[in-house]
């Protein structure tokens, strides 16, 4: 079946290709890649020219209804964002969407860059001056595609809606035992900033370091299959800077528990979490949302994540929400130096 | 490694074969999400059972067989154990001596090893129809490492593409394509081709994740040995796509 889409792309969607100004120079090959993580897979295929060490497109083929509505998903935005010429670098274009038999195979080009994920996990790019960039370039990244995407303003989250969220972990994971005197500070940190409006614009939704490439160029983002629009400008800074406190190489090769790795990101101080801290207050200041409401917010997004209905459709093994919820706990129970200033 | 997530890996190698529902597929492998996605796709899947040796390890005794087989259309096939997808594998102990049924379309093993290398898998290839493709896992006798890694591992037979290749054209099969199985033929989740450098340059260029500080050490050498053709050496499962010409059956 490869072989046959390779072909397809040497001859039948060849003219599309040449449109978009992509070389194609056969024989091509095709690089495999998957995602371990998921039961519910699609395959990626990086498709490389002779004798060129960067592919020249990606082929993104789903062959279930459920991964078909994603792919489409992903290729609709992915038309949609690629006429802002801001954004259109930083993107995979898409190139076409085709039904082959039973599947359907989206062929975006494909982006320079390794991943910030495989970088920190070949231990590169964790040099404070190397995170200060990386971060720079993620924050600069959401904040253009806010700005593209912006459709209007919500009320900000009041007393009620807290309540609600609070209320739904304790359905989900029973009676659970808050530190004293920490839900009246919730909702008491949420009737204080009632007034304000949150911004609705566009969320990747799954912008963690895995998806951002970074090359010489810029950042690169890739896999926009949980882009929604609009949705609350909060998700996808919380969702990087979150995984990333993870997936850091806090003890070099040693392996961090994910709860000690949380916690070194935003309870305990160091230069990483003091960082991590900063970068908040500067993403939300532009939008005059205070340190305090930015703790709230934050809140509010481990509680969604913690929910079992907060990642649909998720499709890795085992669903992850639950982790989530350990690190919920382990944020509401910690003294954070992330958070003294906010209070 | 999760089992369910290594099943899942072997699945997509069904992605490198040109089936077409209704075609009959023989499968060597105990992943079962394998054979249930191939069943969902609308194949006839034939379970291939793995051979038998006796004491000595040396010699194959007995070669179960799939339900094409005359012997598995008897009383037997109504007690074989259901397996994933509806397909069922019998079980025999009896010497497999009569002349092979050529019945297969298509053959995926996704993961070979046996001492009796040659003689098993000739008699497998055997049913392999004129035009039908194979999709053959073996473990590289030449991956550096084997030589650099103090694991060693167990039950597994290793051998070289070469001698793979020659047997594959000794029987009537001629090597299409070639991937190199990253990290292991059980979970190969990024398959890498190898018929040139480039892609398995930029596979330690841009994808590669080290698991240990010597992986990461060595990363630049694995690249660099890419550079200069020498890919196949960095990779301890191959892919080999193979297909036996539409023009004979027996040419070897």
């Amino acid at each position: 079946m490869i072989t046959e889409l390779l072909a397809k792309v040497e001859n039948e969607w060849l003219d599309d290709l040449i449109q978009a100004r992509i070389r194609i120079r056969p024989p091509l090959y095709g690089l495999k890649i998957g995602d371990l993580s998921s039961m519910n897979r699609k395959i990626n295929l990086l498709v490389f020219n002779h004798r060129e060490k960067q592919p020249a497109l990606i082929l993104r083929i789903a062959h279930t209804e459920e991964q078909k509505a994603f792919l489409k998903n992903e290729y609709a935005a992915l038309s949609d964002l690629a006429k802002h010429a801001a954004l259109s670098n930083a993107i995979p274009l898409p190139l076409g969407l085709h039904e082959h038999r039973n599947l359907l195979v989206a062929v975006e080009k494909s982006l320079a860059g390794v991943s910030l994920f495989a970088l920190l996990l070949r231990k590169k790019h964790t040099s404070p001056s190397w995170v200060q960039r990386d971060f720079r370039q993620a924050c600069d990244f959401l904040c253009e595609l806010e700005r593209t995407t912006l459709v209007g303003s919500l009320p900000f989250y009041d007393a009620a809606d807290m309540d609600c969220k609070l209320e739904q972990l304790d359905s989900s994971y029973g009676p659970i035992g808050w530190p004293r005197g920490y839900r009246e500070r919730i909702l008491g940190i949420a009737n204080e900033y009632k007034s304000l409006t949150l911004r609705q614009c566009g969320r990747h939704g799954d912008f963690w370091s895995g998806n951002l490439l970074m090359s010489p160029r810029g950042i690169g983002v890739i896999d926009w299959e949980g882009y929604a629009h609009p949705f609350g400008l909060f998700h996808d800074i919380f969702f990087f800077l979150t995984t990333y406190a993870l997936f850091y190489p806090w003890q070099g090769w040693n392996k961090c528990s994910t709860e000690s790795a949380f916690k070194l990101g935003f309870i305990e101080e160091n230069w990483l979490s003091e960082m991590i801290k900063d970068t908040l207050i500067l993403f939300f200041q532009r939008w005059e949302i205070p340190p305090r409401a930015i703790y709230l917010l934050l809140t509010l997004f481990l509680i969604e994540m913690s929910l079992p209905s907060a990642i649909e459709n998720d499709p890795r093994y085992p669903p992850q929400y639950a982790k989530w919820f350990g690190l919920f706990q382990t944020f509401i129970q910690g003294k954070s130096l992330l958070l003294a200033p906010f209070k | 490694m999760n089992a369910i997530v290594s099943g899942y890996s072997q699945a997509d190698l069904r992605f490198f074969l040109p089936l077409m529902p209704g075609q009959r597929v023989g499968v060597l492998s105990e992943s079962k999400p394998l054979v249930a996605t191939l069943t969902a796709d609308g194949l006839d899947v034939a379970l291939i059972a793995p051979p038998a040796t006796n004491d000595s390890g040396s010699r194959v005794v007995g070669i179960l067989r799939d339900r094409s087989d005359d012997f598995s259309r008897s009383a037997k096939r109504a007690t074989a154990p259901a397996l994933a997808g509806g397909a069922r594998e019998v079980a025999t102990t009896k010497p497999f001596r009569e002349a092979p049924i050529v019945d297969l379309d298509h053959l995926i093993i996704p993961e070979y090893s046996s001492d009796c290398y040659d003689f098993y898998l000739s008699r497998i290839l055997q049913r392999l129809k004129p035009g039908g493709w194979l999709l053959l896992g073996i473990h590289n006798f030449e991956a550096l490492y084997h030589f650099l890694s103090k694991k060693r591992p167990v039950g597994q037979s290793h051998i070289s593409l070469r001698k793979s290749s020659a047997l594959l054209y000794r029987n009537g099969l001629g090597v299409v394509r070639c991937f190199g199985a990253y990290d292991e033929l059980e979970h190969p989740e990024i398959l890498v081709p190898l018929d040139t450098g480039e892609a398995a340059y930029f596979f330690f260029r841009n994808i590669f994740v080290p698991p240990t500080r010597f992986a990461a050490w060595t990363r630049p050498a694995a690249a660099l040995l890419a550079s200069i053709g020498l890919q196949r050496l960095l990779f301890r499962g191959l892919v080999i796509i193979a297909q036996r010409p539409s023009g004979g059956n027996d040419d070897h």
